[in-house]
């Protein structure tokens, strides 16, 4: 064998691995570097552990984390039911539903973000007042239980259209002689989800948890745009974190560590994520 | 051709060898081709005038050519001067301050052939920025910047030094024009002012009267504004509810809660947020209790506040407030509002400056807390320290602080000239006096190189307190204890 038919595999693979190399090797090696930094100086897992340990802040960053991740269970049962309606009902014809349905997603997220705080604005918002006429006083710009709802809601009214049009996809890869064969056998309403679409688009469903999921921890912009992560620290989450202690702070050093952190959790999940998908299969 | 070479290769026609030169050859080819073409394109696009223009040239090509051929120089690129602002165009008294500048950057852009790059911030995002972009390698030429960051500025070398460029082209007189203020001696030579920023409480007279309070005689201390405040929030209809609050007060999610709300309080009390010898937050040491205590006690206890406009940010919580007539006093009152009360008809003459300034509805006192206890800064121009341009940033902050365009500037506060205080009047009209007054006793922020941090803890700090109520002294010293760790000594 010729050495040039040696390195010819090389040579064609070089652009790929170069590009991955450029694109992803390099700045999460770089963000790993600057983690292990703080002004200018290296301070080894100083900045894991200030977070870890010794920053009450972090901690109530990492709950509200974990709260606004129940946008992925929120979202997925009502994204099913109505691609499953969808399909059924609408089947081939519902081309001006998918686009209505389909508006919220469309939309940008800081847009969408700041229009539900306008509606809820104290002074002069809508909801505040239509609750007013029923003596109701609720203040989301006070409480952070409500002001974290809100937030889950605006995501999850955003994300269901996208999950309905990715699982109806998923429902119409069902072969149709599967269908008839399931009607002969009788299977009709619960039970056909049950027994024959649940399992034949559970691909579907794992990924779009595993999406919906990232999409949620890396989320920032939305839910920055209803209260900037206030009051106080009740709806900062990792991610708006993340964005002050390098954009705002200049804290690259801590900044990147927490980018680290939502990292791993988001490793995490996919790990979680193939384990189950093994299993399945 | 490509195509033809790979079948060739799975057909075994062509040696590997062959296979990589000649591929090696059309890589070379495509790439020379592409500098060709690149270089041509370039002289090309230089060459080719707007439509407009091009008319011209051919005419004057034709006349040339019948006489004495001679080569015609392609214009030159415009020189790109890049300038971070936060004048929001959605926010009406910054809509004004964008549209005054407008004609000023044309005009500039026309002398020097050059393109200003209006580059949009947040007004509390926009010193952030700058730094951020200086470790990300993102130039900047003329920026807005805020004295509140000027620790962190000098830390980072962010700004250039404009002392080269202000001894040089400057006259003794006209440095003199702008030195007199506190804040020129707060930002100079990273920054220069463009403006004096103060607050002051501004008032409905009207309102007053109706109350029974003399409006020429406002509050002077804290005890009377909360009496003043106590009279004026009033159920006007009869059905229960309170419909003018005695004060707008804002505990929101910006540095306006830190800077003109407690800030003004914890001096007041005789202490600090932070201390400059030792590089501690100081903020729930006692007088910073006492602030918050104060501050507790407008909502809960005098009942002078509105509580729906906590969480609020500033401009909702006072400016929207009073102009919706919902309040009677407004702490944290910005001159940068003057042009929006003017235009209601509840002062007149005040923007531009002017000595014959009148209060119509609204009137002015100064914050009741002790002397050398208010707030005062300003918005300042720098050059970033990774500048390609930073000579026509530097011609082009002179033409918004050039004597004949300043005062247009609603959004700049008092004047920063000297000058201008003397040509107007300003001294010695009734209204501007008490403004003038209270730049005079004005104080900046704690000197910290995390005033951002700082900002936010408080901020965090109070919400909490108030809208939770939780004990304040213990609250307070656990958010004292977690900045100090991890910011304490600097």
């Amino acid at each position: 064998m010729y050495k040039s038919e040696k390195l010819l595999p090389y040579f064609l693979f070089f652009p790929g691995i170069a590009l991955i190399l450029f694109f992803t090797i390099v700045p999460v090696t770089y963000g790993f570097y600057l983690s292990l930094h703080s002004g200018g100086k290296f301070v080894g897992l100083h900045n894991y552990f200030v977070l870890l340990f010794a920053d009450s802040r972090f901690r109530v960053n990492a709950m509200n984390t974990l709260l606004y991740l129940s946008v992925v269970i929120l979202t997925i049962p009502p994204s099913y039911l109505i691609a499953h309606f969808l399909w059924r009902q609408f089947r081939g014809s519902n081309f001006i539903l998918r686009a209505i349905l389909f508006a919220p997603f469309s939309m940008a997220s800081i847009a969408t973000a700041t229009m539900f705080r306008l509606m809820v604005n104290p002074l002069f918002g809508l909801i505040p007042n239509l609750l007013e006429m029923f003596n109701i006083t609720l203040n989301f710009y006070q409480d952070a239980s409500l002001a974290m709802l809100l937030a889950v809601i605006h995501s999850v009214w955003r994300s269901i259209p996208f999950m309905t049009m990715y699982l109806l996809v998923g429902l119409e890869q069902i072969p149709r002689d599967v269908i008839d064969a399931s009607r002969l056998d009788g299977a009709s309403g619960l039970k056909f989800i049950r027994y024959i679409t649940l399992p034949l688009t559970l691909p579907f469903l794992m990924l779009s948890v595993l999406m919906i999921f990232v999409w949620t921890i890396n989320d920032f912009e939305a839910i920055y745009g209803l209260f900037r992560g206030g009051p106080g620290y009740g709806t900062e989450v990792l991610a708006i974190r993340l964005s002050k202690e390098t954009f705002m702070y200049a804290n690259f050093g801590l900044g990147a560590a927490i980018g680290f952190m939502i990292a791993a959790m988001s490793i995490a999940a996919m790990l979680f994520w193939i384990k189950i998908q093994r299993r399945t299969e | 051709m490509t195509s033809e070479i790979y079948d060739d290769i799975l057909k075994k026609k062509l040696s590997r060898r062959k296979a990589l030169s000649t591929t090696a050859k059309i890589g070379i080819t495509a790439v020379v081709t592409g500098i060709i073409g690149g270089v041509a394109g370039y002289y090309a696009g230089l060459s080719a005038a707007p439509p407009a223009k091009t008319v011209e040239k051919t005419v004057e090509r034709t006349v040339t050519v019948t006489t004495s051929p001679t080569v015609t120089t392609p214009p030159a690129k415009p020189r790109i001067v890049r300038f971070a602002h936060y004048w929001d165009p959605a926010e009406p008294h910054l809509k004004a301050t964008l549209e005054w500048a407008k004609p000023i950057v044309k005009k500039f852009e026309e002398d020097y052939n050059a393109k200003v790059v209006w580059e949009y911030y947040r007004w509390d995002e926009i010193d952030p920025k700058m730094i951020t972009d200086l470790k990300a390698g993102i130039p900047h030429d003329l920026t807005l910047c805020s004295p509140q960051y000027m620790a962190r500025h000098r830390l980072e070398k962010s700004l250039l030094d404009l002392s080269k460029y202000v001894e040089a082209q400057w006259s003794k007189s006209e440095i003199e024009d702008f030195a007199w203020s506190s804040v020129w001696r707060w930002v100079y030579p990273l920054q220069i002012p463009n403006g004096v920023h103060t607050r002051l409480v501004a008032y409905r007279m009207d309102m007053f009267e109706e109350a029974g309070l003399d409006p020429k005689k406002p509050p002077k201390d804290l005890d009377e504004l909360i009496d003043y405040a106590k009279a004026l929030t009033r159920d006007t209809d009869g059905d229960g509810k309170i419909d003018v609050w005695g004060l707008a007060w804002e505990t929101g999610p910006d540095r306006g809660t830190i800077e003109l709300f407690f800030l003004p309080l914890i001096w007041h009390f005789g202490g600090d947020a932070w201390d400059p010898d030792t590089k501690k937050a100081t903020f729930a040491e006692e007088p910073g209790v006492e602030a918050v205590r104060f501050i507790w006690d407008l909502y809960y206890e005098h009942k002078v506040v509105d509580p729906a406009t906590i969480g609020l940010g500033y401009s909702h919580a006072i400016m929207d407030t009073f102009l919706a007539e919902k309040v009677a006093m407004a702490w944290g009152f910005g001159n940068y509002w003057l042009k929006l009360i003017q235009d209601k008809g509840w002062v007149e003459n005040m923007i531009p400056p002017s000595g014959k300034a009148r209060a119509i509805k609204v009137n002015f006192f100064i914050t009741p807390t002790k002397p050398q206890a208010q707030f005062t800064n300003c918005w300042s121009y720098g050059i970033h320290s990774l500048s390609e341009e930073p000579d026509l940033a530097f011609e082009l902050m002179e033409r918004f602080l050039a004597k004949e365009n300043i005062l247009g500037n609603a959004d700049a506060g008092m004047p920063a000239r000297k000058s201008h205080w003397e040509e107007l009047g300003l001294a010695e009209n009734p209204v501007y006096k008490v403004w003038m007054e209270a730049a005079a006793k004005g104080r900046g922020t704690p000197n910290t190189a995390h005033y951002g941090e700082l900002a936010d803890t408080v901020y965090a700090m109070i919400v909490e307190i108030i809208t939770k109520k939780l004990p304040i002294k213990e609250t307070m010293k656990k958010y004292q204890d977690e900045w100090n760790a991890k910011y304490a000594g600097e």
